[in-house]
């Protein structure tokens, strides 16, 4: 996600919609270059909370079942 | 599970009709001489017999007449021919008092999106003004006592100005005065307005959409109206979409045909994601052309003389060659001569002075590189001095206004074909660029026929549609691509020729991200081409590079530097980062991926609600997805 302007908080919840609740998830950190295990039931739930403090900051996750 | 397309008809029932694709289902037939829209069915039920709406499924009016009742039933059959698995549904019906015949054309290829254009033909023995054609028109959601009084909120892209495509908002139906008399209107009548004819409709009450494209390049007009019930106790949703003129949009000669443009329209039960993946299903499988499995997303690089690092007389051999090889140094697969090789343009030869050797060796050296070769065109003219031109010089009255080369006339069509013919022959491109450049025409070009007053754009339309689909037949190596100062064409009329629509000449960010969401509930986003970085914006280029190499196919204007020695190391290596990760992650899914819009844009919010852009891919199987 991309931060493109003005918001009362600098952290974006993302709640993923595509993936598949019985599947477990390696999930990549683009800026941070670094991955995390997470169950699908745990993304589709409860997601994920992305700060990006300014504007025209990004993150790209990648997901990839495993 | 095998996909259903059917047609079904039930003579004894008043001709109904019934088209099932998906489970959708959909029913015409003929009530007291109006082939009326009956009713849809997202779910597969059929409805008790005798139900349905009387209220006509085209709109057609003749020198003023509206010719809603006094249509008999001639035929419903099948098309004959392969159209690749499409059921392809012709229901032929005549006007005996106006000499009118109509022939409805349906597709339905198994998605809930159905495919509808008409064949008008003039049966008389005089000219025919048709003064309003509206392809499809009809209740899309009928009075239910149930349910009450339903609410509605339409969603369309609300701005025709440049670099605003696909700025799409909610409305609450109706809208609010001035804007409607009773109905909503929404009009699109600048000639080349970056608005393409595109909705989407909710039923609030019962959860459902109804998506829609008029796959149509010039003037439109689509019309929403709610509706109570005469008991005042529930309401309805009645539309109307077509081509829009203040004259006759065609002037039929005895014996005539003409064919409408197409309105593909799909209603959906569920929510936003699954009603803009039924129009990226439907559109991938039955309507957008697909180049050769290698030619598919390529990273792409272009240089233009009119901005970047080479402007005019620096635009020359020497200066592509060095773009060349930066295009090759960040990993690009296909390098784009853009505007400005040649001096006049509809002179499509290569500039004298800047390139004196000619077009071959800038297509040698790309290829050296290991690149294909892409060429930038604007066939129809548009802008610059083209009264200095071959055209503007011999053929003035082929030109109509912003010295368009007026495709209506056949003579000059054929002569715009010949030319991109010879370009593409002569010069040889791997890519072909198409750009139109006239900006707003307004209601353009007319021509007066047999003392009718004519709009040229449906005839002009029809010549660029047979140009496309014979170059499509006849060149099946080369990839499309088209663009129109920016997206003043990302409609379905001409996207449907095209492999690649540029989305936007709106490059700056965050704009950028606000056109992409919205362009992205019309159009899958593997059709689309992306391109970063407007001269004056030189951010972040981590964002840069997520944004360029993860929404769609990734076009990369002017490049990083002017020369291979002047690229900043670190940024050299991200460039390979995120070209490693298009090619290997998202290139292979991006052609079938599921696509979820989390804002900007959502079910609720529009392309300027809030300060976040968010998207999301997954695979079909649900095995891989990203996020940008």
């Amino acid at each position: 996600m991309i931060r493109i302007g003005a918001d009362p908080s600098d952290t974006f919840h993302l709640i993923p919609r595509g993936l598949d609740c019985s599947r477990t998830y390696r999930v990549t950190f683009d800026s941070a270059d670094a991955t995390a295990t997470v169950d699908g039931l745990s993304l589709m739930r409860d997601g994920l909370r992305i700060r990006l403090e300014s504007a025209v900051m990004s993150e790209l996750l990648l997901f990839e079942a495993v | 599970m095998e996909t259903c397309t059917r047609m079904t008809l039930f003579d004894a029932r008043d001709h109904e009709v019934r088209y099932e694709s998906g489970r959708l289902i959909y029913t015409e037939a003929l009530i007291e001489g109006r082939w009326a829209g009956r009713w849809w069915n997202p779910h597969g039920h059929v409805e008790f017999p005798g139900i349905g709406s009387p209220e006509p499924a085209f709109g057609l009016e003749a020198g003023g007449q509206p010719l809603r009742d006094g249509w008999s039933f001639l035929a419903a059959n099948e098309a004959a021919g392969d159209d690749g698995g499409v059921r392809h549904v012709v229901v032929e019906l005549l006007h005996e008092r106006a000499s009118v015949a109509v022939r409805v054309h349906t597709l339905l290829d198994g998605t809930p999106v159905l495919c509808r254009f008409l064949e008008i033909e003039n049966r008389s023995d005089r000219p025919l003004p048709l003064t309003a054609v509206n392809p499809w028109c009809g209740e899309l959601w009928r009075p239910d006592g149930f349910l009450g009084m339903q609410e509605f909120t339409l969603g369309y892209f609300t701005q025709a100005d440049w670099a605003c495509e696909g700025w799409f908002e909610w409305l609450r139906l109706p809208a609010p005065q001035p804007m409607n008399d009773g109905r909503t209107r929404v009009r699109s009548d600048r000639g080349q307005g970056h608005d393409a004819p595109f909705f989407i409709v909710r039923n609030d009450t019962k959860g459902e959409y109804f998506i829609g494209h008029l796959a149509w390049s010039a003037n439109w007009e689509m019309e929403f109206d709610r509706r109570t019930a005469p008991d005042g106790r529930s309401t309805a949703l009645w539309f109307r979409i077509g081509p829009w003129a203040s004259v006759a949009r065609r002037v039929l000669a005895p014996g005539e045909t003409v064919t409408t443009p197409a309105v593909h329209m799909g209603h959906v039960s569920g929510d936003l994601d699954d009603a803009v993946q039924a129009m990226h299903g439907h559109l991938r499988r039955s309507v957008l052309p697909v180049p050769r499995a290698e030619r598919r997303h390529l990273v792409q690089m272009l240089v233009p003389c009119d901005q970047g690092y080479y402007m005019a007389a620096e635009f020359n051999e020497d200066a592509v060659r060095r773009s060349i090889d930066v295009a090759a140094e960040i990993g690009a697969e296909v390098f784009t001569l853009d505007a400005g090789w040649w001096d006049i343009t509809c002179d499509w030869y290569p500039s004298k002075t800047r390139f004196p050797r000619g077009l071959e060796p800038v297509r040698e050296y790309v290829h050296e590189r290991g690149m294909l070769f892409g060429l930038y065109i604007e066939s129809e003219g548009g802008r610059g001095p083209i009264e200095r031109s071959w055209v503007g010089r011999t053929h003035p009255e082929w030109l109509g206004p912003k010295n368009i080369v007026n495709l209506s006339k056949p003579d000059a069509a054929a002569w715009v074909e010949s030319e991109i013919r010879r370009v593409i022959e002569e010069y040889r491109p791997d890519l072909y660029r198409l750009d139109f450049n006239p900006q707003f025409t307004g209601e353009g070009m007319r021509t007066e026929r047999k003392g009718f007053s004519e709009d040229d754009y449906l005839r002009y339309y029809a010549a660029f549609d047979g140009i496309y689909n014979r170059l499509r037949r006849d060149y099946p190596d080369l990839i499309l691509q088209q663009c129109a100062a920016g997206g003043a064409r990302n409609d379905l009329g001409t996207a449907r020729h095209f492999h690649e629509t540029y989305l936007t000449d709106g490059l700056w960010m965050p704009h950028v991200l606000r056109v992409y969401a919205g362009q992205t509930l019309a159009l899958p986003p593997e059709s689309l081409v992306i391109a970063l970085g407007a001269p004056g914006w030189k951010g972040p280029l981590d964002t840069y590079l997520r944004a360029t190499f993860s929404l769609s196919t990734p076009l990369i204007a002017f490049g990083p530097a002017p020369s291979v020695a002047e690229i900043n190391p670190e940024a050299r290596a991200a460039f390979a980062r995120y070209g490693r990760i298009c090619r290997e992650f998202i290139r292979p899914l991006l052609p079938t991926c599921r696509m979820y819009h989390h804002a900007p844009v959502s079910a609720h919010g529009g392309v300027t609600s809030g300060g976040w852009f968010a998207v999301e891919f997954a695979s079909p199987d649900r095995t891989r997805g990203w996020q940008p």
